[in-house]
């Protein structure tokens, strides 16, 4: 009898880890942009502790699951970041563009890209998942060393404007990215995709440079 | 009496040494001794010795498998058990990232890099304000390293994650996770080698049958343990093997086991004495000195043969003892002029072999000639079947060689082997004297592809009478690397800290930041932030004026950096690193180029050194023939003696054809071995002419003496290390021929009746 109790108790927990580990993943991707291509307006506030109020800016967001994205301020500073999924990332505002190299860039792109491609499984190989059912969030902590460098955790919500993404690192800062006006775009879009990104955010080098990534670090030329 | 007395006291001697010592007999696997010191200067030799010792304390583990986050499981639970290996520890790179940050953060108002500097020098203040403001809303200022209040414009985060991007190790790239770990102690030292491997196979069996991983391996210390393991499987062969053999022979040849004490009792005293010995003088006792040694039963045996067999014949006859005391005593010292021209070598390893087997010679002779008498009180008796069977089986065919067919047999050899040594193909590269496993190999291989490391053997070494200069001279050496070889990676200290006097130039680069109504100033009110602010970082910045960060105390605090700077009494020199797969020709070029700027190749300067030492050490061996010549002009004084080198030299000369007809290039253990050769055979041939009242029974002696040492090096010949190999195969053709040459020499050779010789 205390064998057959003890078989059950362990397949049981086996059956709740699998299933734990589904909602996980569930419950992320119900977080996240569920589209391979959409543009959507975004407003970034930034709270450091030595500033009485939080440094606001706004603008729009390119992404495209298989080309990357492009992260394009448009107030208080015109300038777009645009991370490619070839791994090359890029500064531009308009005029010219510098190559972005480094850890933190590393970082910020795997984590840009994985968040709105709601790659649930990139994301819960990097981080630890945690719900807070009360005020429908998910919380996710580092589980790299590297990544808890640059920040501690980044909490998920979902309101019915769109998606609040709140990112806090150790130095108490913290930032917080409302994307708003989520505006999925159609597989023909996809097709033609430059004078869709055109559309979308009105920058010609950070189209080309998405759709065209430079792979040397030479002279950045309009 | 005063070999008794010598007697006594090395064995006194002896005893009190293992009776301190036996708990901390320490047995070094270093393969470093086996290769000569290729820097002259010793400031260089001893900063290439920290750099490879720092490459030798530190492994890699890397874990491989198909799902990240079991790879990342599975390296959690190697980290865990790996923590409980005493001796072992883990390094953490981030922890070590943070540990440099921290110990550089003070000096953040003396660090810029190269686009920071340019800015500020270039750039209007109106125009750095507004690019500090635009930072503060770019997404990469979430991951600032230091706070706001401490670095506002972001400048130390840049720095950091620019020159401290080198340094990352590790991988959280699907598929791999890599562990470093570093050893304390001494790495190379037998036992705690096989401690630490013992521990660590059982770590790694307990993670792989937990998870589904494979677990790949990366380190010089897998070497040495595999090659440490090895060896003591051979030395267990060799020394077993000898031994069993020899009592064997030797119960077949004297039939009763009371002249086997002698033997014994030499071969233990000789190896006890030489063991303390050496472990006395070196500190610890090389695993290839006892590879080697245990070689030395085959030779240490046949003070005691002879022993045996002279008291079995007319003992009473006094000429005849002092014949053979006198022929003992000359086989001791041509033995130690063979191996102690070893000693004469720069490798560390030779030498070691020379001291041990020297000294051992010599104790296992005082135990024949002390003890001789009191074991052997009666003559013992002595097989008159296989020994002699044999010797006229071997003898039938020496008989029919005629004098001038024999000398001419000689004068063809030597000039076959003088053509021979014009042309003879050296194998002088280090990698021959060693046969890793293919797995291990692979394995290496593997890991070196994935992870960021640099060349352990081929460097750069920048000198300069100063600091600075070597900064200088770095300088220079990246910015013809830029120019030149671009898509190699120079790793030096110039990547991580500037030297003293950039640090004061950037010091005051900033000065345009921090003054009063300076940039800062100006940002911070425009943001509406405290003036208190501002005022902490000016004075922050006011107190670091005139403190500069040197490099001996960026390493000195960060140990798990390769130590690459050096300060020396007359001169500093640095290592600039080259990062795995480099191309190295395009690289060495630019040492040229560059003034106080040498490259580094290992392994090319070791086999160059190597060349040079297997080069004189025929020098070395003409001279060892000359000693003995002058020995025996000495002994015999007559001309004609000399002719008893023709033995050996006849044996040197096949030896040296024979490896090369079979294609077997002639490394420095090859040729170090001819002094082996040279000793054994005026061994042989010193019986054969010392003791001509007894000539069957000597041919016997020397029979016998023979094949035991060819058991012994027959045996050495086949060890899976190279260097034995070597000197196995060497010695067992050497002997053959010294065999044979010397049965013929007592066949054909013996000189008429000794007249006008010395007397006792």
């Amino acid at each position: 009898m205390k064998r057959i109790l003890l078989s059950l108790c362990f397949a049981w927990s086996l059956l709740t880890t699998a299933t734990w580990g589904s909602t996980d993943a569930g419950q992320l991707a119900n977080m996240l942009p569920n589209s391979c291509l959409f543009v959507a307006e975004f407003v970034q506030k930034r709270q450091l502790p030595a500033l009485p109020t939080p440094l606001k800016s706004d603008g729009l967001l390119f992404f495209n699951c298989h080309q990357g994205l492009i992260w394009q301020t448009l107030n208080p500073i015109d300038e777009a970041v645009i991370y490619t999924s070839q791994k090359r990332y890029f500064r531009s505002d308009g005029k010219t563009f510098e190559h972005l190299n480094g850890p933190v860039h590393d970082h910020l792109a795997k984590l840009l890209l994985s968040l709105m491609g709601a790659d649930t499984k990139v994301l819960l190989q990097q981080f630890a998942v945690a719900t807070d059912e009360q005020q429908g969030s998910l919380t996710l902590t580092p589980l790299d060393s590297g990544l808890q460098r640059a920040l501690t955790e980044i909490q998920l919500i979902s309101t019915t404007s769109g998606q609040t993404i709140h990112i806090a690192n150790k130095n108490k800062q913290t930032t917080e990215i409302q994307l708003l006006n989520i505006k999925n775009l159609s597989e023909k879009d996809e097709k033609q995709f430059k004078q869709t990104c055109l559309k979308a955010v009105g920058r010609p080098q950070a189209c080309s440079l998405l759709a065209a990534p430079p792979a040397t670090e030479s002279a950045e030329g309009a | 009496m005063l070999a008794r007395f010598l007697f006594a006291f090395s064995l006194l001697l002896t005893a009190l040494f293992f009776s301190y010592y036996h708990t901390q007999i320490s047995i070094d696997t270093d393969l470093k001794d086996l290769t000569p010191s290729i820097a002259k200067q010793a400031d260089l030799s001893l900063a290439i010795d920290n750099l490879s010792n720092y490459v030798e304390r530190r492994f890699t583990l890397v874990i491989k498998g198909p799902d990240v986050a079991i790879n990342a499981q599975a390296a959690t639970a190697l980290r865990d058990e790996i923590s409980a290996i005493n001796g072992l520890r883990i390094e953490q790179p981030e922890t070590q990232l943070d540990d440099i940050a921290r110990q550089l953060t003070p000096y953040r108002f003396n660090l810029l890099t190269d686009s920071q500097r340019s800015a500020l020098e270039t750039l209007p203040e109106e125009t750095l304000v507004e690019n500090a403001k635009r930072r503060l809303f770019q997404l990469s200022g979430t991951a600032d390293i230091l706070t706001f209040e401490q670095d506002p414009l972001g400048l130390m985060t840049d720095y950091l994650n620019q020159s401290l991007a080198g340094l990352s190790t590790g991988s959280t790239e699907a598929g791999y996770q890599a562990i470093t770990v570093s050893i304390s102690g001494n790495a190379l030292e037998m036992s705690n080698q096989r401690r630490i491997q013992a521990a660590l196979t059982a770590a790694e069996e307990t993670v792989v049958s937990q998870y589904p991983v494979t677990l790949m391996r990366s380190g010089v210390f897998f070497f040495a343990a595999a090659a440490a393991q090895q060896s003591k499987k051979d030395i267990s062969l060799i020394s077993t093997g000898s031994m069993i053999g020899v009592l064997l022979l030797l119960l077949l040849v004297f039939r009763s086991l009371r002249p086997m004490i002698l033997p014994v009792l030499s071969i233990a005293t000789g190896v006890a004495t030489a063991t303390a010995v050496t472990h006395f003088i070196y500190g610890s006792i090389h695993v290839l000195t006892i590879v080697f040694g245990a070689s030395l039963i085959g030779i240490v045996i046949d003070y005691s043969l002879h022993y045996c067999y002279h008291r079995s014949g007319n003992q009473n006859h006094s000429a005849s003892r002092n014949s053979l005391y006198r022929a003992l005593m000359l086989s001791l010292i041509t033995s130690v002029i063979g191996y102690g021209a070893l000693g004469l070598s720069s490798l560390d390893a030779l030498t070691k072999v020379a001291v041990f087997s020297c000294s051992g010679l010599i104790m296992a002779w005082l135990t024949v000639i002390c003890c001789g008498p009191w074991i052997i009180r009666k003559s013992p008796a002595i097989d008159t079947m296989l020994l002699p069977r044999l010797l006229a089986w071997i003898n039938s065919p020496l008989n029919k060689i005629k004098n001038m067919w024999l000398g001419l047999f000689a004068i063809i050899t030597a000039g076959f082997a003088v053509l021979y040594l014009s042309g003879i193909p050296g194998g002088d590269d280090p990698r021959l004297f060693f046969s890793p496993s293919q797995e291990l190999l692979e394995q290496e291989k593997w890991v070196s592809e994935r992870i960021s490391d640099f060349e352990p053997g081929r460097y750069f070494v920048v000198t300069g009478s100063n600091t600075e200069e070597v900064y200088q001279r770095l300088g220079q050496l990246h910015q013809a690397q830029e120019l030149e070889s671009p898509d190699n990676q120079l790793i030096s200290l110039a990547n991580w800290l500037p030297s003293a006097k950039q640090q004061a130039l950037d010091y005051k680069h900033q000065a345009v930041l921090y003054k009063a109504d300076g940039v800062i100033d100006t940002l911070l009110v425009s943001l509406g932030i405290p003036n208190s602010i501002a005022d902490n970082l000016r004075a922050d910045y006011n107190r670091a004026a005139n403190r500069y960060l040197e490099p001996d105390e960026l390493l000195a605090t960060n140990p798990w950096l390769p130590p690459i700077w050096s300060n020396g009494t007359e001169r500093q020199l640095s290592f600039a690193l080259l990062n795995k797969g480099a191309d190295i020709e395009q690289i060495a070029m630019m040492a040229n180029s560059t003034e106080g700027v040498d490259f580094i190749h290992l392994v090319a300067m070791t086999e160059e050194a190597l060349k040079q030492q297997r080069l004189s050490s025929f020098l070395l061996l003409g001279l060892a023939y000359l000693a003995i010549a002058l020995l025996l002009l000495v002994r015999y004084k007559k001309l004609s003696s000399l002719a008893m080198l023709a033995v050996p030299a006849a044996a040197t000369m096949c030896c040296i054809l024979l490896l090369s007809t079979a294609g077997i290039a002639l490394t420095l253990f090859h040729t170090m071995a001819l002094f082996l050769v040279l000793g054994l055979g005026m061994d042989y041939v010193i019986f054969a002419r010392e003791m001509t009242q007894q000539p069957k029974l000597t041919q016997q002696a020397i029979l016998l003496s023979a094949i035991t040492s060819l058991l012994s090096f027959g045996l050495l010949s086949i060890s899976s290390i190279p260097v034995a190999q070597a000197f196995g195969l060497t010695v067992l053709i050497g002997n053959t021929i010294n065999l044979l040459g010397t049965l013929l020499y007592a066949l054909h050779l013996t000189p008429p009746p000794l007249s006008g010789e010395m007397n006792d």
